[in-house]
């Protein structure tokens, strides 16, 4: 027998279902389950993460250079790109552990932006193009005319005299300059070298640019060349002992920096292995006339 | 091979299949202010005891929401209630609440049935299964308090 009252079945009481309608608002209900929130903040975070990293480079609206992705994820003012983008003025070029980038510039050539570098381009006109390595290393291959092209690091300024070289940096601000092909020169703190192929040279914040030398000499003079780059002219003797006919680079550098004390040795050593041409006369050598010491320089570097 | 549940789980299980039946219960006896915190109450006791209990869920937790309503006239505090018919917006929930206290003045056994019945939307066969009655006696309940309910509200 249905019974409506008992168990809903049957023709439905209509006082019942009244009192059904009217009272069932009172009933219980079940909490409704929390929604996961951190499911979309998850999303959301991912999705934040996701627009930082792969965002879409701006568009410089003033000069530029175009940037290449070589490898990795190098990325420029925080966002990264996928093939290519423009590297503006005063913009940040960054690479990690595993990004290459490679900035083309026009008519100058281009550098390659190795792993955990941080690059600027810190000005660029047709006669001048500027820079800056922060930290890391770059790999510079340049075709333009002498000097037109520059990087600003902490520690010194490389001017490019037709090259190609590496040039690298702490970010403790000791770097190292080696020259593959044509030369370089570097300057700061007052001080300046010129650094030829098959060269290097050290350099640090504070201090501008070391002594340079030879890559073939590196094993005999690098370690007294830095005690004296770091002032410690004691250490000169070491140098000049370790010195072959290669280190006239070297030597010629020391002879200009040195204190009055240490020119002389510098000198005998020096002319021992090229002797100096005529219009560096050994008097205004030992006192540092420019001119005298251009003289030599110039010969020297007809050799090296 | 089954998967083990924790014990605490399947508490969770059990409490949530029984929500109505705790909430009807209470509705019967408190005002209808009272109830979320004394199904709180009753749960937190049905936690600590679930480890030692050997028979049904339901009577057993029937038992400590009747219990719990008891508690609550014993130690509640001194205060001056609203009355639960004040004005309402929703003019249906004011008659629900006017009929539910109607509900509440009849004896205490048919005022529960019903209230699980005609509130919680249960059936006879369910109230009777969850609470440990007969379905007769459930049955019986229902009819003689419908009933009552009728005659109060003409």
């Amino acid at each position: 027998m249905s019974d409506y009252l008992w168990d809903k079945s049957g023709k439905p009481d209509p006082e019942i279902e009244q009192l059904e309608r009217t009272l069932g608002k009172l009933g219980y209900r079940a909490p409704q389950p929390r929604r996961r929130l951190w499911i979309p903040l998850l999303a959301a975070a991912a999705l934040l993460v996701l627009f930082v990293l792969y965002r879409r480079p701006r568009t410089p609206t003033g000069p530029s250079f175009e940037v290449a992705r070589v490898e990795g994820n190098p990325r420029i003012e925080s966002r990264t790109f996928k093939t290519t983008a423009r590297l503006g003025v005063g913009w940040a070029l960054e690479t990690d552990h595993d990004d290459i980038a490679r900035v083309d510039m026009p008519g100058v050539g281009h550098v390659q932006v190795l792993p955990q570098s941080l690059v600027r381009l810190a000005e660029t006109r047709p006669d001048h193009h500027r820079l800056s390595l922060e930290r890391g290393a770059i790999h510079v291959k340049v075709n333009a005319p002498p000097r037109l092209f520059v990087v600003d690091t902490p520690a010194a300024r490389a001017i490019d005299l037709g090259c190609e070289y590496v040039l690298t940096m702490s970010p403790e601000g000791v770097g190292t300059l080696e020259v593959r092909s044509g030369s370089v020169e570097l300057e700061g703190k007052g001080h300046k070298a010129t650094i030829p192929a098959g060269a290097m040279c050290g350099m640090r914040k504070g201090a501008g640019p070391g002594t340079p030398y030879f890559t073939r000499s590196a094993e005999r003079l690098r370690a007294p060349l830095e005690k004296v780059d770091a002032g410690d002219w004691a250490a000169i003797d070491q140098v000049i002992s370790a010195t072959d006919h290669y280190d006239t680079l070297t030597l010629i550098h020391l002879l200009e920096r040195a204190p009055e004390a240490h020119r002389p040795k510098l000198y005998a050593r020096l002319a021992e292995l090229s002797p100096p041409p005529p219009a560096a006369k050994p008097d205004e050598v030992l006192k540092g006339v420019p001119s005298a010491m251009s003289a030599w320089r110039t010969d020297l570097e007809a050799k090296w | 091979m089954m998967l083990g549940v924790s014990p605490r789980s399947r508490f969770a299980d059990l409490f949530a299949k029984h929500a109505a039946l705790v909430h009807g219960i209470l509705l019967a006896r408190v005002p209808r202010g009272e109830v979320d915190d004394l199904m709180q109450d009753v749960f937190v006791s049905a936690l600590q005891g679930f480890d030692g209990l050997r028979g049904e869920f339901g009577p057993w937790i029937a038992t400590i929401a009747r219990n719990r309503a008891i508690d609550f006239y014993r130690t509640r505090r001194k205060t001056a209630e609203l009355p639960e018919d004040l004005p309402h917006h929703d003019p249906d929930k004011s008659e629900a609440e006017r009929v539910l206290e109607v509900i509440r003045t009849l004896p205490e056994a048919y005022r529960e049935t019903l209230v699980l019945r005609l509130v919680e939307g249960m059936t006879g066969p369910e109230i009777a299964e969850r609470v440990g009655l007969t379905p007769e006696s459930v049955r019986v309940n229902l009819h003689r308090g419908m009933a009552m309910l009728r005659e109060k509200l003409s």
